[in-house]
C-alpha cells in the first residue's frame, strides 16, 4: 500500500513546513516571480535611461541586463525544479538535515559549471571596459543564486523576511544606482545593481543556514533525485528556453543593433515584450489568489476524503467540485485578463507615448500582449498538471512550447519586420491550447489518474 | 522448470505448497509422484510472488515438468485498445459480478472466449490499468459495496483482480488428467483446464481451502494495516471488504467442484463442508492418507526410571497451529505434573513474529525449562522418547503425526478439527470397535487440554489401552499401499477410458 497511501498523505499534509501542493503553489510564485523581478529591474534601467537610453553605454548596459537574466534563468532551471521536489520531501519526511549543504552544493554546482562560459562571455567575446566586465560577471552569479535561494525560502514560508530582503535589496540597487550613476554612469548603475543584489543573496543565504542546521554531507539531491526526477529538470529547463527564445533569436534580425561591445540586442523587441509582461501581473495575482482560497481547498478535500475511506460517489463529487473550480477560476482569468488585454491594445498608442516607444513597433506589441495572454494562462495549467503530478504531459507541453517558440520566430524573423512578434503568438496559442487540452483530459478522468497512473508511476520511482 | 510442456499423464495444480514449501500436502505430492513410476507427471505451483524460489524437494524422475505461476506478474500487453476491445471488457465486467457473487462454472466458461478474444492485447495494462479497467472496477464497487471506503475496496478488488487474471493468462500445461491438490486458484485453474481441454479434473481436498482462507481472513489484520486517522464507517467497510474475499474464494471453489469429475477428501466431516460449498455428493470420494506403519510400528514407549513424562507437539509454529494454547496448557500441566518434558517440533521461521510471541510466553509463565524449539528433525529419532503427542491447530486436515505417533504407538490429545476424532475416537462404523486412541479436547481450552494430558501420563492402564486402540487403527485403516493403490485406480479408471 506504499504507492498511493503515501502519496495522498504527502498531498494533504499541510499544516508541517510544507506540502507538495503548496509547494506548487509557491512555485508558481517561483515561476512568476523572476517574471516580475525581471520586469521591475529592466523598467528601472529603462526609467533612469529614459532620455538617454541611446548612448552606447546604456545601450551596452541593457544588454547585459538582459543576457545576465535570461541565461541565469535558463541555466539554473533544471536546478530549481528538482530542488523543489527535493526540499518537498525532505521536509516532509522530516529529515532537514542535508537542506543546508544541498543548497550550497547547487551554489557551488551553478558557480563551478557557469565559471567558463561567463568568464569567456565577459572577458574574452565582448569587448567592455574592465570594471564593467567584472561587473556584468558578478550580476550573472548573483542572479544565479537569487533563483536558487528563492527555491529554498519558499519552503520556508517566511514570506515576510524574503520581502523584506527583496524590497530593502532593490531600495539599494535604486539609492547605489542613483548614487554611482553620476561618476561612474552606466557601470555605476551595473555596480549599484551589484550591490543591491549582493544584499539579497547575502540575507537569504542567511536565512537559510538559520532556520537548517548546517553539517556538510554530500546531499542526496545528486545521487537519487536527478535520476529519478529527470523530468522535471528538463521540463524547468525547456520552460526556460520557451520563455527566452524568441528573445535571443530575435536578437539576430536585422533590424537589432549590433553593438560594438559584439553584443547583439534587439531592444525594441525587447521592450515591446517587457510591457507586455507588466500587463500580466493582475492575472498572475489573480491566480495565486483563487490557487489559495479555492481550489486549493477543494484540491485538499479530494485527497483527504479518499485517505479517510469515503465511498466513491463522495470521491465523485469531490471530483466534481475539483472541475468546477478549474472551469470557474479559468473563466474567470480569460475574462478578467482577455478585458485587461483589449483595453491595452486598443490604447497601445498611449502607452507608446508616455513610453517614449516608437510607433512602428505597435504591430509587435500587439502580437506581444496577445502571445503573452495565452502564455500566461498555459502557465496557470501547466501548474495545475503539476499540482496533479502530471509530470509527463507538463514535459511535453513545455518541450512543445519551447521549440514551437523556437521554430515560430526563427520563421517569422525570416518573414519580415511586419510578422515579428507573430511566432511568439502562435506558439503561445498553441501551448494554451495543448495544455487545456491535457488539463481538461486529465482532470476528467481526475479518479483514474490518480489511482491508477499515478500510483504506478510511484511504484516504479520506489523501486 | 525441468522441461516445457511434454504431454505428460497427470498435470498437477499446486497452490502455496509443492515444491517450494515443505508441509503437509507437499510431501504428499512427493510421495504420490514417486509411487507411480507408471505415469508420467508435470506440476503447475502457484506462488504468491515471483521470487527466486529453492525447490526443497529432489524432483523424481516421472516429474517432467515443473512450471511457476505467479499471482502477482501479468504482461504489460498492447497499450491502445480498440473500441471492440473496450466492449468486450465490460461484457467480462458483467461475468467478473457474477464470478463475486453468485458464480457458476458456465461463468468461467463464457469468460474464457472473451479473453481470448483480447487475445495478444491482454495484459494488466488492459485489464488493470487502462481507462477501460478503471470503469470496470468502478462499476464492480457500485455494485458490490457501493457505500464502502473506496480506497481500501480499490486495493483489495485489484489484488483480487490481478490474481484471479494471473490465473486465467497463464499457461496450462498438456496432460491426460488435470489434478489439483485444493480449490482456490489451483481449482480455478483446473477448472479452466477442464473447459478448455476437455480432459478431466481431480480434486484431492486436503484441509477446505475456503475455511482456511476464512480463518485466514478472520484472524488476520491485513486489512487494518493503515496508520492514517480513519472513522467509524471504516470498519464496516472492512468486514464488507472480508465478505467479498471469502465469497470470491467461495465462488471459486463452487466453479472447481462443478468441474471436477471427482472430488476425494480424507474424512467424512469435509465432505459435509464441501457440500455446503455445493459439491455434488455424487462425485465424493473419502480416501484417507496412509502412512508406511512397517516404518513406525517397532517403535516401543521408553519406561526407564528417569526418563521424564514427555510431551511432543509436532508442527510449524504458525498461529493455525494454536501454540500458544499449547503454551498454556504446559503451564497448567505445571501445576499438576512436578517434572515432564515438552518439544515443539517443526521450523520456526515461517512466522518470525509469532514464533517470538511464543517465545515471550514461555518465558513469562517460566517454562524455559520445560519445552524445547527442535525445529525441523527427524522424527525417527524423537518418537522413541516421546510419550503423548498434542495438537491443539484450530484447523487441520488430516494430521499425519497422529498416525505416525499412533503407528509407534504413542496416543494423541487433538483438538475437535478436521480428521482427529476419526482417527483417534474411530469412526462410527468401525466394526469391531477398536477404543479411544488419545483424547480430543475442544478448541483452544488449555485446561481441558492439560487435564487429558495429565490422565494419559499417569494413568498407565488408560495410557496402555490408548497406545494398543491406536496402533491398531492405524495398520488397519491408514496404510499407505492401501491409499497408493486407490489412487493408482482412480487415475487408471480415466485413463484407460481413452
Amino acid at each position: 500500500m506504499a504507492g498511493i497511501g503515501f502519496v495522498l498523505k504527502r498531498m494533504i499534509k499541510r499544516d508541517d513546513l510544507i506540502g507538495v501542493a503548496s509547494a506548487y503553489v509557491h512555485s508558481s510564485l517561483i515561476s512568476c516571480g523572476p517574471w516580475v523581478f525581471t520586469i521591475i529591474a529592466l523598467s528601472i534601467v529603462y526609467t533612469f535611461c529614459g532620455g538617454n537610453a541611446q548612448s552606447e553605454g546604456y545601450l551596452n548596459l541593457q544588454a547585459v541586463l538582459f543576457y545576465n537574466f535570461a541565461y541565469s534563468l535558463i541555466f539554473t532551471a533544471p536546478l530549481h525544479m528538482v530542488a523543489t521536489r527535493y526540499i518537498a520531501d525532505s521536509i516532509y519526511k522530516q529529515d532537514i538535515t542535508d537542506i543546508s549543504s544541498s543548497l550550497l552544493t547547487c551554489l557551488t554546482l551553478i558557480t563551478i559549471t557557469q565559471m567558463l562560459p561567463v568568464a569567456y562571455a565577459y572577458f574574452v567575446f565582448v569587448d567592455l571596459p574592465i570594471l564593467f566586465r567584472l561587473a556584468a560577471f558578478l550580476c550573472f552569479f548573483l542572479l544565479s543564486f537569487i533563483w536558487m535561494l528563492n527555491v529554498y525560502l519558499t519552503a520556508l514560508k517566511n514570506y515576510m523576511a524574503t520581502t523584506k530582503a527583496f524590497a530593502i535589496g532593490m531600495f539599494l540597487v535604486f539609492i547605489f544606482s542613483v548614487w554611482l550613476l553620476r561618476g561612474y554612469n552606466e557601470i555605476g548603475v551595473l555596480i549599484g545593481f551589484d550591490i543591491g543584489l549582493a544584499f539579497i543573496v547575502f540575507a537569504l543565504t542567511g536565512e537559510v543556514m538559520a532556520e537548517y542546521n548546517y553539517k556538510f554531507t554530500f546531499p542526496k539531491l545528486f545521487r537519487t533525485y536527478f535520476r529519478k526526477y529527470w523530468e522535471l529538470a528538463l521540463a524547468g529547463t525547456f520552460y526556460s528556453l520557451g520563455v527566452w527564445s524568441d528573445k535571443l533569436i530575435m536578437a539576430f534580425a536585422p533590424e537589432a543593433t549590433l553593438l560594438p561591445s559584439h553584443m547583439r540586442v534587439y531592444f525594441e523587441y525587447n521592450i515591446s515584450f517587457f510591457v507586455a509582461y507588466i500587463v500580466m501581473i493582475p492575472s498572475i495575482a489573480m491566480f495565486i489568489l483563487s490557487v489559495e482560497t479555492n481550489f486549493f481547498d477543494h484540491y485538499r478535500k479530494f485527497y483527504k476524503d479518499i485517505l479517510d475511506g469515503v465511498p466513491y460517489s463522495r470521491i465523485e463529487s469531490d471530483h466534481q467540485s475539483i472541475m468546477q473550480s478549474i472551469r470557474e477560476n479559468g473563466r474567470n482569468l480569460v475574462i478578467m485578463q482577455g478585458c485587461i488585454c483589449f483595453f491595452v491594445i486598443a490604447f497601445a498608442h498611449k502607452i507608446f507615448d508616455f513610453l517614449h516607444l516608437a510607433m512602428g513597433q505597435i504591430s509587435m506589441f500587439h502580437f506581444a500582449v496577445l502571445g503573452s495572454y495565452f502564455h500566461v494562462l498555459a502557465l496557470f495549467e501547466l501548474i495545475a498538471l503539476a499540482y496533479f503530478e502530471c509530470r509527463r504531459a507538463a514535459l511535453w507541453i513545455q518541450a512543445v512550447f519551447f521549440i514551437s517558440n523556437a521554430l515560430f520566430t526563427y520563421i517569422t524573423m525570416k518573414a519580415g519586420f511586419v510578422y515579428y512578434g507573430y511566432g511568439y503568438f502562435l506558439s503561445s496559442l498553441l501551448t494554451f491550447f495543448l495544455a487545456s487540452i491535457s488539463l481538461y483530459h486529465y482532470a476528467r478522468r481526475l479518479p483514474y489518474c490518480e489511482f491508477i497512473l499515478n500510483n504506478i508511476l510511484h511504484k516504479r520511482l520506489a523501486d | 522448470m525441468l522441461g516445457r510442456f511434454k504431454k505428460v499423464d497427470i498435470c498437477l495444480l499446486l497452490e502455496g505448497s509443492y515444491p517450494y514449501v515443505q508441509g503437509g500436502v507437499s510431501s504428499w505430492v512427493q510421495d504420490l509422484i514417486l509411487s507411480h513410476p507408471d505415469y508420467t507427471f508435470s506440476v503447475v505451483a502457484i506462488v504468491s510472488r515471483e521470487e527466486n524460489q529453492q525447490s526443497m524437494y529432489k524432483f523424481p524422475k516421472n516429474l517432467l515438468s515443473v512450471t511457476r505461476c505467479s499471482l502477482s506478474n501479468i504482461p504489460v500487453g498492447r497499450k491502445m485498445l480498440t473500441p471492440r476491445k473496450k466492449k468486450t471488457l465490460q461484457r467480462i465486467e458483467q461475468k467478473i459480478i457474477s464470478l463475486l457473487t453468485k458464480a457458476r462454472a458456465r461463468d468461467l466458461e463464457e469468460l474464457l472466449p472473451l479473453l481470448k478474444e483480447l487475445n495478444g492485447a491482454c495484459g494488466s495494462y488492459m485489464l488493470l490499468d487502462s481507462p477501460a479497467a478503471w470503469q470496470v472496477l468502478v462499476n464492480t464497487y457500485d455494485k458490490l459495496m457501493p457505500q464502502s471506503s473506496f480506497l481500501d475496496y480499490f486495493w483489495s478488488f485489484r489484488a483480487m483482480l490481478e490474481s484471479f487474471y494471473s490465473i486465467l493468462l497463464t499457461d496450462i500445461p498438456q496432460a491426460r488428467i488435470y489434478h489439483t491438490c485444493c480449490t482456490g486458484y489451483a481449482g480455478l485453474l483446473g477448472a479452466r483446464a477442464n473447459m478448455e481441454t476437455w480432459r478431466p479434473l481431480l480434486l484431492t481436498e486436503h484441509g477446505i481451502y475456503t475455511n482456511e482462507r476464512r480463518v485466514e481472513l478472520l484472524t488476520t489484520d491485513w486489512l487494518y494495516n493503515t496508520s492514517y486517522a480513519r472513522n467509524y464507517t471504516v470498519n464496516r467497510s472492512m468486514l464488507e471488504l472480508r465478505d467479498l474475499w471469502i465469497g470470491a474464494f467461495t465462488n471459486y471453489s463452487r466453479i472447481c467442484y462443478e468441474s471436477c469429475s471427482k472430488i476425494v477428501t480424507l474424512y467424512r466431516g469435509n465432505q459435509l463442508v464441501q457440500m455446503d460449498d455445493g459439491a455434488n455428493p455424487d462425485k465424493m470420494v473419502i480416501i484417507p492418507n496412509g502412512i508406511e506403519y512397517e516404518r513406525f510400528c517397532g517403535i516401543r514407549r521408553n519406561r526407564d526410571k528417569d526418563h521424564p513424562p514427555t510431551i511432543a507437539f509436532i508442527g510449524r509454529v504458525v498461529p493455525i497451529k494454536d501454540v500458544k494454547t499449547f503454551i498454556r496448557t504446559c503451564s497448567i500441566l505445571k501445576g499438576m505434573l512436578p517434572k515432564f518434558k515438552v518439544y515443539i517440533m517443526g521450523p520456526t521461521e515461517e512466522n518470525i513474529g509469532y514464533y517470538e510471541e511464543c517465545c515471550e510466553m514461555i518465558e513469562h509463565l517460566a517454562l524455559q525449562e520445560d519445552i524445547i524449539f527442535t525445529e525441523n528433525v527427524d522424527i525417527m529419532e524423537y518418537l522413541p522418547k516421546i510419550d503423548v503427542i498434542a495438537l491443539t491447530s484450530i484447523s487441520e486436515a488430516q494430521p499425519l503425526v497422529i498416525l505416525e505417533a499412533g503407528a509407534a504407538g504413542i496416543p494423541t490429545v487433538a483438538t475437535r478439527v478436521g480428521a482427529c476424532p476419526e482417527i483417534i475416537m474411530g469412526k462410527k462404523t468401525e466394526s469391531p470397535h477398536l477404543g479411544e486412541g488419545g483424547a480430543i479436547v475442544p478448541l483452544s481450552n488449555p485446561a481441558e487440554t492439560a487435564r487429558a494430558l495429565y490422565r494419559l501420563l499417569t494413568d498407565e492402564d488408560y495410557y496402555d489401552q490408548c497406545s494398543k486402540a491406536i496402533r491398531e487403527r492405524v495398520r488397519l485403516y491408514y496404510n499407505k499401499k492401501d491409499q497408493q493403490k486407490t489412487y493408482h485406480d482412480l487415475y487408471a479408471s480415466f485413463l484407460d477410458k481413452e
